[in-house]
Formats: C-alpha cells, sequence, structure tokens
C-alpha cells in the first residue's frame, strides 16, 4: 500500500474519527489494525508526541537507525536522527517533527543522515501533523531511502557530461588534427627553405642570425601544434596498474640534460610499498616531465628540485577532498601523494588564478608556447585524479598531484 | 673523382615542398632528385627513374601513401626501393614512441630538419 496514499486517506477520514480508548478509531479502523498494516509497509514509519518523542515505529524505522525497538520507544526523533541539509546540519526549528508540531500540516523534502554505521545515506522525508490523540497533536512521519536512486541519478548525469565531453573532444580532436597537418606541410617548406639559405656559402654573420631566429619560429609553431594536438587528443588514453615510483625515475631521466645544463641538485624522497595506481604511462610521463621542466626553469644556476612520493589516508575535507559525490576523493580514502618542489622564484599571487589557462605563459617565447600547465591539469584530470600548485612560504613552487588507489571508493 | 650521384624520388602533393627537397638535396653533390607531386603517376615515375630510394607523402589529395607503398611493394621493377615515409600526419613525439617507423616502414615527421632527413637517407638507401 502506498503510504502518501495512506495518510491522505487518514487525513480525509480524521472528521470522521471517533476516539475510542486507546486514542484513535477511524471507523472501525483500529489502532492495532492500522500498526499491523504500517508494520508490514517497507517505508520507515514513526509517529511521535507533541515534544517529538517517538511513541512508535515500525521494524524498517528500528532497522533504519539500527536501534532496538525499545530504545527507539521514547526516543526524541531528533536525537535518533539528526538530518542534515546541503552538507549542514539542520537547525531544530527546521527539523521536519518541529515543523509539524509548529503547525505545519506536511512536509516533504530532500535531506541527507549518516548512520551510525557511518553510511550517509539520502532521504525522502514526509511527514503529516495530526490531532487525533487526546493527549494532543502527533507528528506521522516516514523516511524513504533513496541514496541508490540518486547515485544512479547522478551516475547517469555524470555519463552525459562525459558523452556531451567526449563529442566535444572528438570534434575539437578533429579539428585540431586537420589544423596540424595542413599547418606543419608549409612549416616543412620554411624549414628547407631556411636549411638551404643557412647553407648557403655567401651568407653574412646578420643573415645567419637571421636564419636563426627563423628556424627557432618555425620549432616553436610545430610545438604550439603539438600542444594543441595534446591537448585535444583525449580518447586514446590507455589505463594500466603501475607504480608510481618507476614512472617518476623514467621522467626524471627525460630532463637529466635540462637538469645537467642547469647544474641543479635533485633530490629524491620516494617511499617504498606504494600502492599500485591506474595511469597511462605515456601521459602521466608527459605531466611528470612537464612539471620537472617548469621547475627547472624556474630556478637559478645550481638550484635544488625535490621529488617525494607517498601514500596517505585523506582525514581533511579540503578543495578535492569531501563527502559529497561530486569530490573527487572521500574523506578516509587512502591516496598516492607526489610532489614536487623547486628552489625557484615562485608565481606571483595575480597569475595564480590563469597558470592552467591555455596560452597564458610568463616565459620566453622559446620556452613556453602556454600550453604544458593547461594539457598536465587536462590529464591529470582524465585520471580522476587532483593537482594542486602553491607557493611555499620559503620561497618556491610545490606541485601536489594526489592519485587514487585501485580499489578505494571506487 | 667522380662520384655517382644517388638517385632519390620526392612524392608530395606540395610542389614547393618537393621543390625545396631537390634544392637541398642536389646542392650536396651526393644526389639527383626528381620530383613528383601527382600520387596516381608516381608508380610509373619510379618505374622510368629507378630511384635508389622513395621519400613518400602520406595523405595526399589523389591517393593514399599507404596504397602507393603497396604498389611499390607489389611491382616487379620497384620492390626492392627502400622508401622513407615524411609525413604531418604525426607528432615528432609520436613518432619517438613509434622508434621511428610506420607499420615497419622508416618515417619522418614533418617539418624536418635537413640534417636529420640526410642521415636518414644515408642509412636507408639501396646498398
Amino acid at each position: 500500500m502506498d503510504l502518501k496514499k495512506f495518510v491522505g486517506h487518514l487525513n480525509e477520514e480524521r472528521a470522521a474519527m471517533r476516539v475510542g480508548k486507546e486514542g484513535i478509531e477511524p471507523n472501525g479502523l483500529s489502532l492495532e489494525n492500522m500498526k499491523g498494516a504500517l508494520s508490514s509497509l517497507v517505508e520507515s514509519i514513526v509517529w511521535t508526541d507533541q515534544e517529538g518523542k517517538i511513541q512508535w515505529s515500525n521494524d524498517p524505522f528500528d532497522c533504519l537507525v539500527e536501534q532496538k525497538h525499545k530504545k527507539v520507544l521514547g526516543s526524541k526523533l531528533i536525537d535518533l536522527m539528526p538530518l542534515m541539509q546541503n552538507g549542514h546540519k539542520l537547525p531544530s526549528r527546521l527539523y521536519p517533527v518541529n515543523l509539524l508540531l509548529d503547525g505545519e500540516h506536511q512536509v516533504r523534502e530532500l535531506y541527507q543522515w549518516q548512520k551510525p554505521s557511518g553510511k550517509l545515506l539520502d532521504l525522502e522525508v514526509s511527514g503529516v501533523q495530526m490531532d487525533w490523540n487526546r493527549s494532543g497533536k502527533n507528528a506521522f512521519v516516514s523516511f524513504h531511502d533513496i541514496t541508490e536512486q540518486k547515485h544512479t541519478e547522478e551516475e547517469l548525469r555524470e555519463a552525459q557530461l562525459q558523452l556531451i565531453q567526449a563529442v566535444k573532444m572528438e570534434s575539437v580532436g578533429g579539428l585540431a588534427a586537420g589544423i596540424a597537418h595542413e599547418v606543419k606541410n608549409p612549416l616543412a617548406v620554411l624549414q628547407m627553405g631556411v636549411d638551404y639559405l643557412a647553407n648557403s656559402a655567401n651568407g653574412t654573420g646578420e643573415i645567419q642570425a637571421v636564419l636563426r631566429d627563423m628556424k627557432q619560429a618555425i620549432v616553436r609553431a610545430d610545438n604550439v601544434i603539438k600542444g594543441l594536438l595534446d591537448f585535444s587528443v583525449s580518447r586514446k588514453l590507455e589505463f594500466v596498474l603501475s607504480d608510481l615510483n618507476p614512472l617518476v625515475n623514467r621522467s626524471l631521466n627525460l630532463v637529466k640534460h635540462e637538469l645537467h645544463k642547469k647544474q641543479m641538485t635533485v633530490v629524491t624522497d620516494l617511499a617504498e610499498d606504494l600502492p599500485k595506481i591506474c595511469v597511462d604511462r605515456n601521459k602521466m610521463e608527459q605531466v611528470f616531465v612537464n612539471l620537472y621542466m617548469n621547475a627547472i626553469q624556474a630556478v637559478l644556476k645550481g638550484g635544488t628540485m625535490r621529488v617525494k612520493t607517498y601514500q596517505k589516508r585523506l582525514v581533511k575535507i579540503g578543495k578535492v577532498v569531501g563527502r559529497r559525490k561530486t569530490d573527487i576523493f572521500k574523506v578516509g580514502e587512502k591516496v598516492v601523494v607526489a610532489e614536487i618542489e623547486d628552489t625557484g622564484v615562485g608565481i606571483p599571487e595575480a597569475n595564480m588564478d590563469r597558470i592552467f589557462d591555455p596560452f597564458f605563459t610568463t616565459k620566453p617565447l622559446e620556452q613556453g608556447t602556454g600550453l604544458g600547465l593547461a594539457v598536465t591539469e587536462k590529464i591529470v584530470q582524465m585520471h580522476k585524479a587532483s593537482i594542486d600548485i602553491e607557493n611555499k612560504p620559503e620561497g618556491g613552487v610545490r606541485v601536489t598531484l594526489m592519485f587514487k588507489v585501485k580499489g578505494e571508493n571506487g | 673523382m667522380n662520384m655517382v650521384k644517388r638517385k632519390i624520388l620526392a612524392v608530395d602533393d606540395e610542389p614547393s615542398f618537393t621543390r625545396m627537397l631537390k634544392r637541398n638535396l642536389e646542392r650536396t653533390g651526393a644526389y639527383e632528385v626528381e620530383e613528383e607531386n601527382l600520387g596516381t603517376r608516381c608508380l610509373s615515375t619510379a618505374r622510368r627513374f629507378h630511384p635508389d630510394l622513395i621519400l613518400l607523402d602520406i595523405i595526399m589529395p589523389d591517393v593514399e601513401g599507404h596504397f602507393l607503398l603497396s604498389q611499390f611493394k607489389t611491382d616487379q621493377t620497384t620492390r626492392s626501393i627502400p622508401i622513407v615515409f615524411l609525413t604531418a600526419t604525426l607528432t615528432k613525439e609520436e613518432m619517438r614512441k613509434n622508434k621511428g617507423a610506420l607499420e615497419g616502414v622508416p618515417a619522418l615527421a614533418k617539418p624536418v630538419d635537413m640534417r636529420l632527413l640526410l642521415s636518414c637517407i644515408e642509412k636507408y638507401l639501396k646498398k
């Protein structure tokens, strides 16, 4: 039997109710009969007295609150089930039972509630106020667990968003690939031409300098195209279960020439026995190389870069850590972390908001296309990982990458 | 000593590119270059020219480089000629990942540096 119909039915018949010795007997329906009917419903149902204390509950309710029936009876509903809305504790005056006892005839609202065992539930709470009892007003409340339903809805929404994103990326990707081909061909002609002129014996020093600049410009345009392709190619990710440390080292190896040129010291502190993470190795190597290159370009000659890996359990709510479905990481989740620190000049606070913007760069023209961090962030996002970049109080920049551990909260 | 010039067939739909290739390669004194800008004509050009190596573009308006490759490799007169792909479809990074080859054929990404091109030609030139 549908509870809302049932309650509606009760409300309609309230006028016709006559008060018997137990309190209520609507048109011959005894309280015992009604309790029996309510007990067989799957929804969790209680009614409370005018102080919000539970007078009666059915089995599903006792199971929901994980309490024995004896303990439930006489407890205040608000104490047994302190509800939350949008992650905040619901104030007492807005608690559904209190709304009803304050004169609202009917309430119906969505709330969250954390079970004693820790699981966070989404509940649809509906209630009616009834003054069918000689002892004053009663609140009659039902709880419908819609956690699964919400979860499914959110998954569906996320899948839709991903689909839209995929379609967008596909068109951008196709466009970028097309542009790349069309631009690279004329670049190839230019490169050949510059090579030809540079090898001509009659070029003066100034002409050679001009040709060098031209050649650099060609390399730069080629790099922009490569960045654009990186930025648009997202469908080709191949995830494999990997150890982070070898990846960190391989990427370090790729920049050792640059490190050497700047006479830099590299300090690594890589934790042993890190859990495996799911990554596209090539793409993630690209992320590390990008971040190392930023560090290398930021420090003066003889600077230091520190690379550290470790695992930790998230305990605090933060930018990407929370309890909501939309948070990348959940409180209590175990993660693998990589930190890259440099002793460079740091990032001016005014630029902090823009560092991930495509084509935003403060580097000299021949060094930066402004796509490095944009691509990096994108790859990180595609891994459902996080990246955080901050200035250290003692100077220099710290980049923190956090990765999901296979088997931890999906 | 008068060195015998090695013959290179440059196949690309862009005449300015093959022209540049010809200028650069012929200036070294070691090569004679024939340009071909029409994919459909390049098998007959190869039969006539007998190149020691073919530089082959992949994306061309009239015919695909991969198809031309299979034509060269199945034709009696051309099947032993080494082929190097010269293409704008791949980035240099992808090329490195592929160890400088595409479907088993040596490949270079455009825009290509002359020094790199010359060393590649010398490596694969018909002995």
